[in-house]
């Protein structure tokens, strides 16, 4: 179904753009699905990386780019690669200038009253993930993690 | 995504939620999740027993929800997490706001003493 998608060499990188409309989690998920089974990723390892993946592209989506954000096409593109019990995963996108390493901590409530309601998509990227860097290139925000098995 | 609501003999609701909690699961929940819990002048038992995945849209519903209940005086608790969604539910810091069972006479327990208040 996603030989498209995918490079004939088992271990080489594997590629996926998605537009910024919600719609596409679903294709990200099957073609997240599909590299888990080909690559045999254990089942923990396949969670934390659905978890980053959605956090990331739900955060672009409603962030990225401004109001607009319904209107216009966007893409985003992702690099996915399994290598020595680690994936690398690459993140790019046009959006508004976002380095989520400088998002401040998640302050924990003691209470539902106080309880934040935003910030907890970062907040469990970076703590699902084991390195994180972030670049701004030629106006595109260029996020890449990596997560250990 | 889906869920099945039970009144219980005593006097808890027990709301079972099904499927990928998601951006895509949530939304599809959430007007009528929120409307049960809303509505519930009784305590609310959630069972996440059969909820493969949940992503922080998810955790946001289940704490508006659970804050909406709370300041009318009711409680909400969670059943049976899977082991990796407890683990978000750890990381988010929910496991300090809500309380979560694995044993269904325990946390039936521990919230239909309010039923009795």
């Amino acid at each position: 179904m996603y030989s498209s998608d995918i490079c004939h060499s088992h271990w080489s990188p594997q590629k996926i753009c998605l537009t910024n409309q919600p719609k596409e989690l679903e294709k990200l998920s099957n073609w997240l699905n599909h590299l888990v089974d080909w690559w045999e990723i254990p089942p923990r390892l396949a969670f934390r990386l659905d978890l980053i993946l959605v956090e990331i592209v739900t955060n672009i989506m409603e962030h990225a780019y401004g109001k607009n954000s319904k209107k216009e096409e966007h893409i985003i593109q992702i690099e996915l690669n399994y290598f020595d019990h680690k994936v690398t995963l690459k993140i790019e996108d046009d959006g508004i200038p976002f380095n989520p390493l400088e998002h401040p901590e998640l302050e924990f409530a003691d209470n539902l009253e106080s309880a934040k309601i935003g910030g907890l998509g970062i907040h469990l990227i970076r703590q699902y993930s084991n390195e994180c860097y972030y670049q701004r290139i030629e106006s595109k925000n260029c996020l890449e993690l990596v997560v250990y098995q | 995504m889906k869920f099945e609501v039970e009144r219980l003999n005593n006097g808890i609701k027990k709301v079972t939620l099904m499927g990928r909690m998601d951006l895509k699961g949530t939304n599809e929940i959430e007007m009528p999740f929120n409307a049960q819990i809303s509505t519930a002048k009784v305590p609310v038992l959630v069972d996440m027993s059969e909820v493969e995945f949940l992503a922080s849209i998810g955790i946001r519903l289940l704490l508006s929800s659970a804050r909406a209940l709370s300041k009318r005086g009711g409680k909400m608790a969670i059943l049976n997490p899977q082991p990796m969604v407890e683990d978000v539910l750890q990381t988010a810091g929910i496991d300090q706001l809500l309380e979560i069972h694995h044993d269904y006479d325990e946390a039936c327990q521990a919230l239909s003493s309010m039923v009795s208040e």
